[in-house]
């Protein structure tokens, strides 16, 4: 069983897109996986209400107070449980984190992305200063493939030099990843004719899983040691 | 052609569901020096009820027995004057005194 807590404290980052794509990618390759919407623009609630046949179990929450209690017993059930945060600095996002095994960062190359992802990073490094290591990554999204912008680039130079750890998988930008919002399915439902790079978003989609799995899997060994 | 499943992903096997384990509170003072705050903090609730129609003051010479009895009676039923002296007007409205 493995909690990933998708965060940061400033919207339109790309969190809802991330624990979606990574949720249904987990879930194409056997995996059962509950994903927790607590964003109260509610979008994985909406997206689940719609057509798509893909096994995740999707479930709105908007308690702060027991969240960590809710992700970790999902738990039993699930093999992953992901929880798509709300956009705001809360007591909520904090008592995710703290149950989480994982929390992902989301941001774009920009400065008040980084900002925010700062203060997310700050509060995580307390955390495991006070109750043991909290593994989390940061990861850019709606990327261009070949091409990053001199800020972006600057922001990654910064962080890497901080040594906040950044994953080696971007979310790309991808048409593919708001259609599966727009048509309410997985990267597997759209229709090819209907949406482009669909084959690039599921080898993004696969490649962004795989490298989370093989954190979680470091992060599993490196505590039972 | 579909591309070959990555490594990572081949068997998701090993992580199984699990029972749940204690989670640690999260410290509020902690989370806060970060700015990370109750979102719907619960407000305190005002014990004085706002009107609902403009309101003006009312002074008249009354009777002592007439005093004591009024506010021995706001008391019990714990009501602000307002409301009590509303309770009787409600009362003579519906021919009740």
């Amino acid at each position: 069983m493995a909690v990933i807590a998708v965060i940061n404290p400033k919207g339109g980052t790309g969190k809802s897109t991330t624990a979606l794509v990574l949720a249904t990618t987990l879930a194409r390759h056997g995996a059962s996986v509950t994903l927790f919407d607590c964003d109260p623009n509610r979008n994985i609630v909406a997206w689940k209400d719609g057509p798509s046949q893909c096994p995740i179990t999707v479930t709105g929450h908007g308690d702060s107070t027991n969240i960590g209690r809710t992700l970790r017993g999902e738990g039993g059930r699930s093999q992953f449980v992901i929880a798509d945060l709300e956009g705001t600095a809360s007591l909520m996002v904090a008592s995710a984190v703290l149950a989480a095994d994982l929390t992902i960062i989301p941001m774009q190359g920009s400065a008040m992305d980084a900002t925010q992802a700062h203060r997310a990073i700050a509060l995580i490094e307390d955390q495991a200063a006070a109750s043991g290591p909290k593994p989390y990554r940061v990861l850019f999204t709606r990327t261009k493939p070949g091409f990053a912008t001199r800020d972006e680039r600057a922001i990654r130079e910064t962080m890497a030099s901080a040594g906040i750890p950044i994953m080696a998988t971007d979310l790309a930008e991808r048409a593919a990843y708001r259609s599966m919002f727009t048509y309410r399915q997985s990267l597997d439902e759209l229709d090819p004719q209907a949406v482009n790079g669909l084959d690039k978003a599921r080898e993004n989609a696969d490649a962004l899983a795989s490298e989370i799995v093989e954190i979680l899997r470091t992060a599993r060994e490196t505590a039972h040691v | 052609m579909s591309k070959p499943t990555p490594a990572g992903l081949a068997n998701l096997g090993d992580f199984k569901p699990a029972a749940p384990e204690e989670v640690p509170a999260v410290s509020r003072t902690a989370a806060a020096a970060h700015g990370f705050v109750e979102r719907d903090a619960p407000k305190p609730i005002k014990r004085r009820r706002a009107s609902e129609e403009p309101t003006t003051s009312f002074t008249t010479r009354i009777n002592v027995s007439d005093q004591v009895d009024f506010i021995e009676w706001c008391d019990r039923e714990r009501l602000p004057y307002r409301e009590g002296f509303k309770r009787m007007m409600d009362a003579v409205r519906k021919g009740i005194v």
